[in-house]
């Protein structure tokens, strides 16, 4: 059918004789892209070596092996870093474009295998003694002078877990999940520090026009730790207290819709919907459970069905009204 | 058969056609525009994100809706047998045919939660019919793939006929087993038939004009298809399955040789033909099997340590890959290592650095120090895992 469609509409004069040609022509010699393969290969051999190496060095830390590998890891490290700084573009505060795709994986390579080091050094070393805060704290900004000099986002977004990680809190999903103790009041306020840091720095990065393709990481990241501090400091405290809380939410998510609706971010709009559902049901069933007991478990049902229905609605019209621009951004 | 309007699945066809060549630069706005305007779509699809959201939203209603009604009905004592679930089930797939007919629904999310909703009221409530029968699971894999090749066909769902093969191939399997020592020790072979046949059949109708509103339904087949039959003559695969059915603990299996050879060469096989055809659907089949050919070995041989292997590993794909990206710097044979460009570009770069950020910095775990404020936390995210 392929073939056909492309005769169809130039007969029909939808297609000009130009375009047309020029179809025409790339489908006759058709270029085989294996440009994913690549960077999955790449990204896999990325993740292996640094893996692999990093618990080299831990299981030989007795033996003399160590110091090879020790050895090998920093001129890896130079070697990558050097090598990219070599490749790399001019600087720029506006976005400067990887030279090509070998360039990111060389880049996260050599970051990685800094760490390693930096772990490696404090560990059998002490270098930075009995304070860790320290031993964190170095590679953090490290990281972040990396991201911004050679301008690779996934440097960035390491360069942010790590500063989760200096201030003794997680922010990947997975660890959120697995780890993440919300039972704690100082938890909770270390990730609504963190967050409101983050979305400050993406603030920031747009408002003083720095690297302004970083905004959508420290924004992505930003809304997720706020929202979810809140919620979980709105589920710790009883219910006269929450309030508090609640109010805090409405805050943050009007200033984020309003935010996300000026740059037709649909994406943010429905972090915005999701995390004041649960917020919002978690009030109605804790208010149901209150007045009624008895016959609480039918109003709820009826609330779920009822507000499903009202969001679904909502959403297919907030969704006309972006239409062109459901993505991430 | 096929539930959706096929004017319109046509336009969409051909649409995304145009769009391909509109992101490689080829066809100019206004063709594009004058194009839909031209073939229009009547179907109410949003973007993927809303695509999620309201899929979530559906199956809250229907989890809600479903127990209130159940609990209307508790009284009646009509709740606890699986005729009532059946009934559920039903009533979603009424909802769905209405959606999808007079709303024109097209995977909205609601379309796709409702779906898969009634196929799994459905088939649980038949394996809860038939659990007590000694035939159960070959009754539910023949009953699980009957529905899902009716959902397929009137739907045309990809995860659908995904399932749908996978029922198939448990029913193959359930029924061999019958057979008793003479089927076990010919299994392997009558499911790489089955996976071959499935295969041959996918790739010869994923282009016709009769089927050409399953086009990705046929490339999952296809997917699948491979992957099954790798498995089936696979090492690992092979002699656990064995000595499950068995209860033995083998050392080794009949005609181990020729189990190893399919396990070790299939990949490189699959990976060839896809260069030479082009063929890309064998090409990452080949990549993705590479690994568990990797895998298969690593478990029966350990020639070096796990951290070994796996910088070695990291080593030789570097430098495999900077080197096939050299090589193809410039197109050769067809081939390019560049990017065929898309309009999606920064989004996925996007969702790259997350994926990063959540692979490296997997093994790091913050450590809560009672005292100082921000002290916790152990080293930076690299790849350094292991208990320090």
């Amino acid at each position: 059918m392929n073939n056909t469609v492309f005769d169809h509409l130039h007969s029909e004069g939808l297609l000009s004789d130009e375009s047309f040609k020029k179809i025409k022509q790339r489908q006759s010699s058709p270029l085989f892209s294996v440009h994913w393969e690549l960077k999955t290969a790449l990204y896999t051999g990325v993740l292996l070596l640094s893996t692999g190496l990093g618990i080299l060095v831990y299981k030989n830390i007795d033996s003399i092996g160590h110091q090879v590998v020790l050895a090998f890891i920093a001129v890896l490290c130079a070697g990558c870093l050097g090598w990219c700084n070599k490749n790399k573009k001019p600087f720029s505060f506006a976005k400067v474009e990887s030279p090509n795709s070998l360039f990111d994986y060389v880049l996260l390579l050599g970051v990685l295998s800094f760490l390693s080091l930096i772990g490696y050094l404090q560990v059998q070393y002490g270098v930075f003694g009995d304070k860790y805060g320290l031993a964190t704290f170095l590679p953090m900004v490290v990281l972040f002078f990396f991201a911004y000099y050679f301008d690779h986002i996934g440097v960035l977004t390491l360069a942010i877990t790590n500063l989760a990680i200096w201030m003794g809190v997680t922010v990947t999903p997975k660890d959120l999940l697995e780890h993440a103790n919300f039972n704690n009041e100082k938890f909770i306020y270390t990730y609504l520090l963190l967050g409101c840091l983050l979305l400050v720095a993406g603030w920031a990065t747009n408002y003083y026009g720095i690297k302004k393709h970083f905004a959508f990481s420290y924004h992505h990241y930003g809304v997720h730790v706020t929202f979810i501090a809140l919620l979980s400091g709105y589920f710790f405290y009883d219910y006269g207290l929450s309030f508090i809380w609640l109010s805090c939410l409405a805050v943050l998510t009007w200033f984020i819709f309003k935010d996300a609706y000026r740059k037709r971010s649909f994406y943010f709009l429905l972090l915005c919907v999701l995390y004041n559902y649960i917020a919002f049901s978690g009030l109605i069933i804790r208010s149901v459970i209150k007045v009624a007991e008895s016959e609480g478990f039918y109003l709820i049902s009826l609330y779920f069905v009822s507000s499903g229905f009202g969001l679904i609605i909502f959403l297919t019209n907030l969704n006309r009204k972006l239409k062109s621009n459901d993505h991430l951004q | 058969m096929i539930i959706y309007n096929k004017t319109w699945l046509s336009n969409l066809l051909l649409i995304r056609e145009v769009e391909k060549q509109y992101h490689a630069g080829l066809v100019s706005d206004d063709e594009l525009r004058n194009i839909k305007r031209a073939y229009p779509i009547g179907f109410y699809t949003p973007g993927f994100l809303a695509r999620v959201g309201m899929f979530l939203l559906t199956v809250v209603i229907s989890v809600f809706s479903s127990s209130f009604l159940s609990l209307v009905f508790a009284e009646a004592r009509i709740v606890e047998y699986y005729g009532w679930f059946i009934f559920l089930g039903i009533i979603h797939y009424v909802i769905l045919e209405k959606m999808v007919r007079v709303n024109h629904h097209y995977r909205s999310g609601v379309d796709d939660a409702l779906l898969w909703i009634f196929a799994g009221l459905f088939a649980g409530s038949f394996y809860w019919a038939v659990e007590s029968s000694s035939e159960q699971y070959l009754l539910a894999s023949g009953f699980v793939f009957l529905l899902c090749l009716f959902l397929t066909i009137r739907f045309s769902d990809i995860l659908m006929s995904l399932v749908a093969y996978l029922s198939a191939l448990a029913f193959v399997f359930f029924a061999w087993q019958k057979t008793g020592a003479f089927g076990l020790a010919t299994m392997p072979f009558l499911l790489m038939t089955f996976s071959g046949l499935s295969y041959v059949i996918a790739k010869r109708y994923e282009n016709k004009d009769i089927t050409r509103f399953y086009t990705n339904n046929f490339l999952i087949l296809q997917v699948i298809s491979l992957i099954t039959f790798y498995i089936s003559g696979n090492y690992y695969a092979v002699k656990e399955l064995n000595d499950m059915l068995n209860g033995t603990v083998s050392e080794t299996i009949p005609l181990a040789w020729f189990f190893w050879l399919w396990t070790i060469f299939l990949p490189f096989i699959y990976i060839g033909l896809g260069i030479r055809n082009r063929n890309r659907v064998l090409l990452r089949s080949g990549l993705l099997l590479l690994v568990a050919a990797v895998l298969t070995f690593r478990y029966y041989y350990h020639l070096m340590p796990l951290e070994q292997a796996l910088s070695l590993g990291g080593i030789i794909l570097l430098g495999l890959s900077v080197w096939v990206t050299k090589y193809l710097h410039t197109p050769r044979k067809g081939f390019t290592a560049a990017e065929v460009k898309t309009q999606r570009e920064f989004e996925l770069l996007n969702l790259e650095s997350l994926a990063i950020a959540d692979t490296f910095s997997a093994a790091v775990e913050p450590v809560a120090e009672e005292g100082t404020s921000f002290g916790g936390g152990r080293f930076g995210g690299g790849g350094a895992s292991g208990g320090y």
